[in-house]
């Protein structure tokens, strides 16, 4: 039944659709950025289509997707490692965005993508079709750091305006808190006592199994 | 100590002979008081006790709980008030949702550091006497949330009293939670003190009886 | 000749008395039971213009702390995004999981997991309407529907060991069967929750007050809500029929004979209508899976991806093995990307799953239904009174932990 449907905006826009493919009962067309906003007016308003539910809008960091992984060495150290960022040649486009629609009356969806390089971050915003494309970007764009262009108040959603950073990315450490209240000196059983709050001031190399590779100061 | 210009023929207290603790020990002038000679500070200090026994029983069966509800224990939160697990028949049932009017500041569910700022400012607002409980392991240690938005414990932000463990804890986890709270208040000294001395009742270092200040010294 | 000073007349309306509009702020510690966000209202006078809200006072880091844990870990996550219906995020999520697999899960489980999943929706409308009546003033209803919820509890922690936050699910399956003696247990108690949720309704529906708090207060239309990106009750109750568990059924709902109630103005009170009504659709369903029950197994045996039963982990090597591949380094699910989507209690909740073939998700963003209906709240309380400021947020279930997962 998508299958139609991804005929019908092959044809529509020859130039746009640079990839589709379906996964698992799941179509997805990927499209270039410039025509991004014509695309999905286009499968928003034509009655063939009709899809009038913006599900979601989310946002994927493929820095780490060949290298991340479980078991053996990566059980203990489960950030990025320095050497490979250093290292390795970044994967282009490093980010995409996937807008999720739907149609109420036809019952067919279809995922969008777009696809982001690291250095260019900017995408137009859908918020003159969507009203609720608004708190989407705008937790797409504090999660990520993606800007919509053209977006109303592109504010972080989620997290306080003093937070430094894209939580969401991957090279952003999982436990780098950015404290707004001074931490209060408390009682560690594990660590024990040291100059910062809770024992800090022991690396963590000393109480954790194999974090002799983290970054100090991004830890607590 | 008999040229003092205040000082009456007194009969000096007896110093009790064998192991004395600290805070029997006499200081000061304020007890050369002339009532009675042997067992002065133990009668001072029944007084006091009994006051503080009173003043901590009022306290402890009349909690005015401050919910600061976030997350998912604010469900065992709703059980722990409702007619199954009723916190009432402990005397901490209204919610005051108003910190000036609270005693109890329960810190019900996550924190993570944009509300941190908002708790502090609500313990802040409360006041004495105050308590805190971390109700829930993410207010007591930050849960397994262990990232970017969490504070690991309220008690990296605010003092806490008692904590409740359990994700979320099992309402009659609360209430024993609330009921070492209420030991703990119980045994808490409440001196006693008038308003200029309030300040210095804080330091425990100075040892007051209520008798020398009824005199005025 | 000094003219007569005007006559004040003192029972004249005053009517162009100066105002000067007010911000107030209904900050992120609240008394509403509902979620902690920062609300800022603008009024003039009681009369509400704009409202800004703000929230991320409930951000977990749930993306990112389930990137760093095995597919399995994640689960403990997924049951505190919606706090009041546990079980079934935890199947949306497991859906996804097995979805991006390619397995399909037993039988047997499918109806259990209809089982827990329908109770966890009655037990999510039951706690809305219960906070409803508590925010309007009606404390009773809110034991009513607490003790109704604690019945359900009980039930729940009997089948699956905890009362809140399950983690129930397992790839192919579900953790635990019922134990013996369950069913009739739950066939005992059902007709109570219904008697004690028949009680709210006496007590709430033909009431005048709650009525002329609640009708015409916070009406949507069906289109616009559909753009605000509405699903669910919120946005049956303006009349539009979307229902996932009928559009595209799951599960074993397409053998299921339930009806979906539809509103028809879009304000407060069909949505407290609704709500009741599909409580008594869940309890249909409940009891229709409970008669269509097979036996057999609870999950898979396919020692990929569900844990071997004990004997075997203790009686032979492939057991240990494979035990020990599953947890040190979790199930290796196969690259690809997909979004399930499933009918929450509050709407379509949807999982946007990424994996790199490795045994931690690579990527996993929810779909909160509460997200798109709280970003519509200003433009449902604008024009209304500061005092139906409550009735609204109230009704539209705003649960922090989906929101802001």
């Amino acid at each position: 039944m998508s299958q139609a449907l991804v005929e019908l905006v092959r044809e529509k826009f020859p130039e746009a659709v640079t990839s589709w493919h379906s996964h698992r009962g799941d179509e997805v067309i990927t499209v270039r950025r410039e025509n991004l906003v014509e695309v999905i007016r286009f499968l928003r308003n034509d009655p063939q289509t009709d899809m009038k539910l913006l599900r979601q809008i989310a946002g994927v960091d493929l820095l780490t997707f060949k290298s991340e992984m479980t078991g053996g060495g990566a059980l203990a150290s489960i950030e990025v490692p320095e050497y490979d960022l250093r290292k390795k040649p970044h994967v282009e486009p490093r980010y995409y965005v996937a807008y999720n629609l739907y149609s109420l009356t036809k019952h067919h969806a279809l995922r969008v993508r777009v696809d982001l390089r690291s250095d260019d971050v900017k995408l137009p915003s859908i918020t003159s079709l969507y009203r609720t494309a608004d708190w989407w970007e705008r937790y797409v764009y504090d999660m990520f750091g993606f800007e919509f262009t053209g977006h109303p108040n592109l504010t972080r959603l989620l997290m306080y305006p003093e937070f430094q950073g894209h939580p969401l990315r991957k090279d952003y450490p999982v436990r780098k808190r950015q404290p707004l209240v001074p931490e209060l000196d408390f009682p560690d059983l594990i660590r024990g006592p040291g100059p910062g709050p809770g024992g800090a001031g022991v690396p963590m190399s000393q109480t954790h199994v194999g974090r002799h590779n983290v970054d100090p100061d991004a830890y607590d | 100590m008999s040229d003092h210009p205040r000082s009456l023929p007194i009969l000096k207290p007896e110093k009790p002979e064998g192991n004395v603790p600290e805070s029997q020990q006499v200081l000061g002038l304020e007890y050369e008081v002339p009532v009675l000679t042997t067992r002065l500070e133990e009668s001072i200090g029944f007084f006091e006790k009994n006051l503080s026994g009173a003043l901590g029983w009022a306290r402890k069966n009349s909690i005015f709980q401050y919910p600061f509800v976030t997350a998912c224990c604010g469900m065992e939160y709703m059980s722990a008030m409702s007619a199954r697990y009723d916190i009432a028949r402990f005397g901490a049932e209204f919610p005051r949702f108003t910190p000036r009017q609270a005693d109890l500041l329960m810190i019900v569910g996550t924190i993570n550091v944009k509300q941190s700022p908002v708790l502090k400012r609500v313990y802040d607002q409360m006041t004495e006497p105050k308590w805190v409980m971390a109700f829930g392991v993410c207010a007591s240690s930050g849960g397994f949330y262990d990232n970017y938005a969490t504070v690991q414990g309220a008690d990296r932000v605010i003092p806490v009293d008692v904590y409740v463990p359990g994700c979320p804890p099992r309402p009659e986890q609360v209430l024993d939670g609330l009921k070492i709270l209420q030991d703990k208040i119980q045994t808490q000294l409440h001196h006693a003190a008038t308003i200029e001395r309030a300040l210095d009742m804080e330091l425990e270092t100075k040892k007051r009886s209520f008798l020398g200040k009824l005199l005025g010294k | 000749m000094t003219e007569p000073a005007p006559q004040h007349d003192p029972l004249a309306l005053e009517e162009d008395l100066p105002s000067a509009p007010m911000t107030i702020n209904l900050g992120p510690s609240h008394p509403a039971m509902h979620g902690t966000v920062r609300l800022v209202v603008t009024v003039d006078g009681e009369t509400i213009t704009e409202a800004i809200p703000e929230i991320g006072f409930l951000h977990r880091g749930f993306s990112k702390s389930s990137e760093n844990s095995t597919w399995h870990q994640v689960l403990p996550y997924t049951d505190r995004l919606n706090y009041v219906s546990p079980i079934l995020n935890n199947t949306a999520y497991i859906m996804g999981v097995e979805k991006l697999i390619g397995i399909k899960c037993t039988e047997r489980a499918e109806y259990l997991r209809v089982v827990g999943g329908e109770i966890s929706r009655i037990c999510d409308h039951l706690t809305c309407i219960g906070a409803i009546g508590l925010e309007l003033g009606a404390y009773t209803v809110f034991l009513y529907a607490i003790e109704a919820r604690e019945l359900l509890w009980d039930r729940i922690a009997e089948l699956t060991g905890a009362r809140v936050t399950v983690s129930w699910t397992r790839i192919s399956g579900v953790a635990s069967d019922m134990p013996a003696g369950w069913e009739q247990h739950l066939r005992d108690c059902l007709p109570r929750v219904i008697e004690l949720t028949n009680e709210i309704d006496t007590l709430l529906t033909n009431n005048r007050i709650f009525i002329d708090r609640t009708r015409g207060i916070g009406v949507i239309s069906g289109e616009e809500a559909i753009d605000w990106g509405f699903t669910g009750p919120c946005l049956r109750a303006t009349g539009v029929n979307y229902d996932v568990r009928k559009a595209h059924p799951y599960s074993v709902y397409d053998r299921m004979d339930f009806e979906i109630p539809l509103g028809s103005r879009g304000d407060t009170y069909d949505r407290y209508i609704l709500r009741l009504a599909e409580i008594r659709q869940s309890h249909r369903i409940v009891i229709q899976a409970l008669d269509q029950m097979p036996p057999g197994p609870i999950v898979t045996d396919d020692w990929r991806y569900a844990l071997p039963p004990k004997k075997d982990v203790f009686g032979s090597i492939e057991g240990v093995m494979a035990h020990f591949k599953l947890i040190m380094e979790g199930i290796k699910v196969p690259p690809g990307e997909v979004y399930v989507y499933t009918e929450g209690a509050n709407g379509e909740l949807g999982f946007h799953i990424v994996s790199n073939g490795q045994g931690k998700p690579y990527a996993i963003q929810v779909r909160g239904p509460g997200l798109p209906i709280l970003s519509a709240l200003p433009r449902l309380i604008k024009g209304h009174a500061v005092a139906d400021l409550i009735p609204i947020f109230d009704s539209i279930n705003m649960i922090g932990g989906e929101v802001e997962q």
